[in-house]
């Protein structure tokens, strides 16, 4: 699959919750899966018949027809290489080729005539399943039929009639055996004796119709004798399926140089069924994930409309909790976003990325409405990543990351950065976020920022924040979790709006570190105190 | 009424199965093809394991193949194919996979000796067994094995054929007595219990239930002693215990050293890990066993020849075998 950023990231997006629930159903889809690109800036056309590709096939996506073609069809691309190469195929491969072919043609026959795209427009084969079924019958079944040449017919006939009547001589010598010893003979013919039955085995040794084929330890094996008759037609016999085998050969040589002469129609409908496949699938999973067809446009903007993080989604579900969407419209180079601890910040750009990311995979979007601009590459830095194979410290790692990212800055990359220098010193932590921000905020990338700090943002730098406790009575919060200590985490997740909003005022610092610690139940003393330095900073501040 | 008009009145999948190496299994299975094909019944034919070697691959004896007539439908792996001399009509390529290819199903357009090499795992197997009556097989014979890790056949099959022969010992007694314990396991009767089956998706490890159907799950350590751990959980109240995998006779004697107010159940007769002598004694002892899924077992075959070179007197060991086994038919397939 041709990624727009690294692997990693993809892992940090989640992307791979998207990915798993595409599901082709043959291995032509599931090739076309791992041949999957991503479209870039100077692509948006191609995105676009995509995307037209995807809504032209809607119409089919719950088609029973079309799900048994696909879910039938077998990977015969190894036979058609063989035939190709001049190589003779088995009779199976002959069968499989003939299933192949009548599938593209039930497939043809499924889809409306008029298929403006060449990519999904099969091939027919008719010729091929008329070369495979010469009797016109329609079955799905294979034999080397004696209709595909006279000497075949003749030779198989011949041996049918001297098995025949070998068959008449030895019925009559099975009957009068029966009647002389009323013994039981198989179906071969044979009679099997105990070597105590000695008074038997004297007569049979003495009788002319039949000798003794084979001996164990006890038993002994009696055989009914061939006449010369009999001899005769059984050499003949062989002759004939010498000459029925090389004939049978031939046919099945001529068979496969036909098939391989039609090779590149094959290799055409392999992928046109693998993209009828593929595109099904990914309408599956924009049905499961109610997703939706975003807007591709040529600039460099970002608009999300109710944006969701599959996993998280599928998390909260899990737990029957409620899942908000998130909005956000990213039209500058730089956009801040602050907010207390568990406001869903990380979430939400994570969120930016996923539908970024699945935009340009030509998938659907997992939103309400979106106006999607493409990207280069798509940078993500989480703080907590460590890289350990690296020895590399959290904040190392970090800034590691942050410079690859800064490197592209003008290369109309998607650029993610949560908690920048949260692990370092306030001050420190602060010059470096403020002199990023700064940086990134003339660049012709797309940056979103999340950090504590602030004030690190300047003018023109959008500035946002989580909207965060809602202005719930946090009497009954209060009460709330004094009654239900073990659910605290729950609690606050219920009040909190993880929306984003405008941030309004530069001075006002989010106080909602100190109200959530307050209401897990951290010491009184400590919040008290906690609120009188805030109180002291405010003034200092100003 | 012979056999095969038997089974093909009232089932449609037939399996067979040998108490033993050698006990005959193939000949047996040559004996319903013949009788079918002049009963004009037509069979379909598969087997968990690669079959119609001259050579037995295991114990190196001489093998009989399989003789089938045209018009058998036969699933087996694509690689023995080749292998036969008959010509096939390929009806379908299947997925299911084998060590030897996927399977194929076809139908014989030419009689001949064929080897068959079916599905490896049950799942596989009760599939094959439904496409082969689809492609219009009137019984399907799986030429089967009693197995706890691949594919029980019996277990999949609506009922099953067991082979025995004097190969299991040069004491024409002991050949019975063997015989006759081996089918009193295998077939072992199920629980009829409404109840139970209610409550049958929980039965995924060792438990215990009591008379309100309410479920224990004991800690125990896997292996020995696990059956005097299971009778520390037993009290007037039990009704069940379920033992989930093996049972030993150890476990077993265990567990029948208790009060006898309640049953032991097992998934199936295969579960059972004992010898002759000592299950007769836990059945003297009053042990109450049953099983969630059983074996129905239609009629046993006897093969009176050992591949060692001993043998016995067909009527004699078929009539003592009979003598054993009251309900089930019992035949000789050589005589």
């Amino acid at each position: 699959m041709n990624l727009l950023a690294d692997k990693k990231v993809y892992e940090i997006l989640n992307m791979d919750v998207v990915l798993d629930k595409i599901n082709p159903l043959s291995s032509y889809g599931i090739r076309e899966k791992r041949d999957m690109r991503s479209y870039r800036p100077g692509d948006e056309e191609a995105l676009e018949r995509e995307y037209d590709l995807m809504d032209y096939l809607e119409e089919y996506y719950t088609s029973k027809k079309i799900f048994s073609v696909l879910t039938h069809v077998k990977d015969i691309s190894e036979s058609i290489c063989r035939a190709e190469k001049g190589q003779v195929l088995s009779t199976v491969e002959l069968f499989e080729v003939k299933n192949f072919s009548m599938l593209i043609e039930k497939t043809s026959s499924i889809l409306k005539g008029d298929c403006p795209f060449d990519e999904i427009r099969v091939k027919s084969l008719s010729d091929i399943v008329k070369l495979l079924d010469p009797g016109g019958e329609g079955l799905n079944t294979f034999y080397i039929y004696d209709s595909y040449s006279d000497k075949l017919q003749a030779t198989r006939k011949e041996k049918n009639i001297l098995n025949r009547k070998i068959k008449e001589i030895k019925t009559q010598v099975k009957n009068s055996l029966k009647k002389d010893y009323e013994l039981r003979i198989n179906l071969k013919g044979d009679i099997s004796l105990n070597k105590t039955e000695t008074e038997l085995i004297g007569k049979m040794d003495q009788d002319s119709r039949i000798y003794p084929s084979s001996e164990t330890g006890t038993g002994i094996l009696y055989s009914i004798k061939n006449t010369a008759e009999i001899d005769e037609m059984i050499v003949e016999i062989n002759k004939l399926k010498l000459v029925e085998e090389e004939e049978e050969y031939r046919i099945m040589a001529k068979l496969s140089e036909k098939i391989g002469e039609c090779s590149d129609r094959f290799y055409i409908d392999f992928k046109a069924i693998g993209k009828i496949d593929l595109v099904l699938a990914k309408l599956r999973e924009s049905k499961v994930t109610s997703s939706i067809r975003p807007q591709i446009i040529k600039d460099h903007r970002i608009i999300i409309n109710e944006g969701r993080h599959l996993k998280t989604q599928e998390a909260l579900i899990n737990k029957n909790k409620s899942y908000v969407p998130v909005s956000v419209k990213l039209d500058r180079p730089a956009t801040c976003i602050t907010g207390a601890n568990m406001g869903g910040k990380t979430v939400s750009l994570k969120m930016i990325g996923l539908v970024a990311a699945a935009g340009a995979l030509g998938l659907h979007v997992p939103c309400k409405s979106c106006s999607l601009g493409l990207s280069q590459n798509i940078f993500i830095s989480i703080g907590d990543e460590q890289s350990v194979e690296k020895g590399l410290s959290t904040f190392g790692a970090e800034i590691c990351n942050i410079k690859r990212a800064l490197e592209r800055a003008n290369e109309r990359c998607l650029i993610l950065i949560d908690e920048l220098a949260g692990g370092t010193n306030p001050v420190e932590g602060y010059a470096i976020t403020k002199s990023i921000i700064g940086y990134l905020a003339d660049k012709k990338s797309i940056s979103v920022v999340t950090t504590h700090f602030d004030g690190a943002a300047g003018e023109e730098v959008q500035k946002l924040q989580v909207a965060g406790l809602k202005d719930t009575d946090m009497e009954d919060i209060r009460k709330n979790l004094t009654e239900n200590p073990q659910k605290g985490m729950d609690i606050i997740g219920q009040n909190m709006d993880y929306r984003l909003i405008a941030a309004d005022s530069m001075g006002q610092v989010p106080r909602d570190a100190i109200n959530i610690a307050e209401l897990m139940g951290l010491q009184e003393e400590i919040i008290d105190s906690a609120n009188k330095i805030l109180k002291g900073s405010d003034i200092v501040e100003k | 009424m012979r056999l095969i008009d038997n089974l093909n009145e009232k089932y449609t999948s037939v399996s067979i199965i040998g108490l033993a190496k050698n006990a005959g299994k193939t000949v047996t299975m040559n004996y319903l093809i013949e009788e079918a094909y002049q009963a004009d019944i037509l069979l379909g034919i598969t087997s968990t394991g690669r079959d119609g070697e001259r050579v037995d691959l295991v114990t190196d004896t001489e093998k009989p193949e399989i003789f089938v007539s045209e018009g058998t439908i036969i699933a087996t792996a694509k690689s023995t194919l080749e292998m036969g001399h008959a010509g096939f009509e390929i009806l379908e390529s299947t997925d299911f996979t084998s060590p030897m290819g996927n399977i194929i199903i076809c139908r014989v357009k030419e009689e001949g000796c064929v080897q068959i090499a079916g599905p490896a795992n049950s799942k596989d197997m009760m599939k094959v067994k439904d496409r082969m009556v689809e492609h219009g097989a009137d019984l399907v014979i799986i030429d089967g094995a009693i197995d706890r890790k691949a594919v029980s056949s019996p277990l999949i099959t609506d009922a099953c054929i067991v082979s025995t022969g004097a190969v299991i010992s040069r004491d024409i007694n002991k050949v019975v007595l063997e015989t006759a314990y081996l089918v009193e396991i295998y077939s072992l009767a199920r629980v009829q219990d409404e109840r139970l089956e209610e409550i049958m998706e929980r039965l995924d490890r060792t438990c215990i239930i009591d008379e309100d159907y309410n479920i224990v799950y004991p800690e125990i350590k896997t292996g020995l002693g696990r059956g005097k751990t299971l009778t520390t959980y037993v009290d007037d109240h039990t009704r069940y215990i379920y033992i989930a995998g093996a049972a030993t006779s150890s476990m077993l004697k265990d567990l029948a050293n208790g009060k006898n107010n309640y049953e032991i159940v097992i998934e199936d007769g295969t579960r059972i890990f004992s010898d002759r002598f000592s299950w007769n004694e836990l059945r003297k002892k009053g042990l109450k066993i049953k099983v969630l899924n059983n074996i129905n077992i239609e009629a046993v075959t006897v093969n009176p020849f050992s591949p060692y070179g001993y043998s016995f007197d067909s009527s004699e060991l078929t009539e003592k075998i009979n003598g054993c086994l009251r309900d089930i038919k019992v035949l000789d397939v050589m005589a």
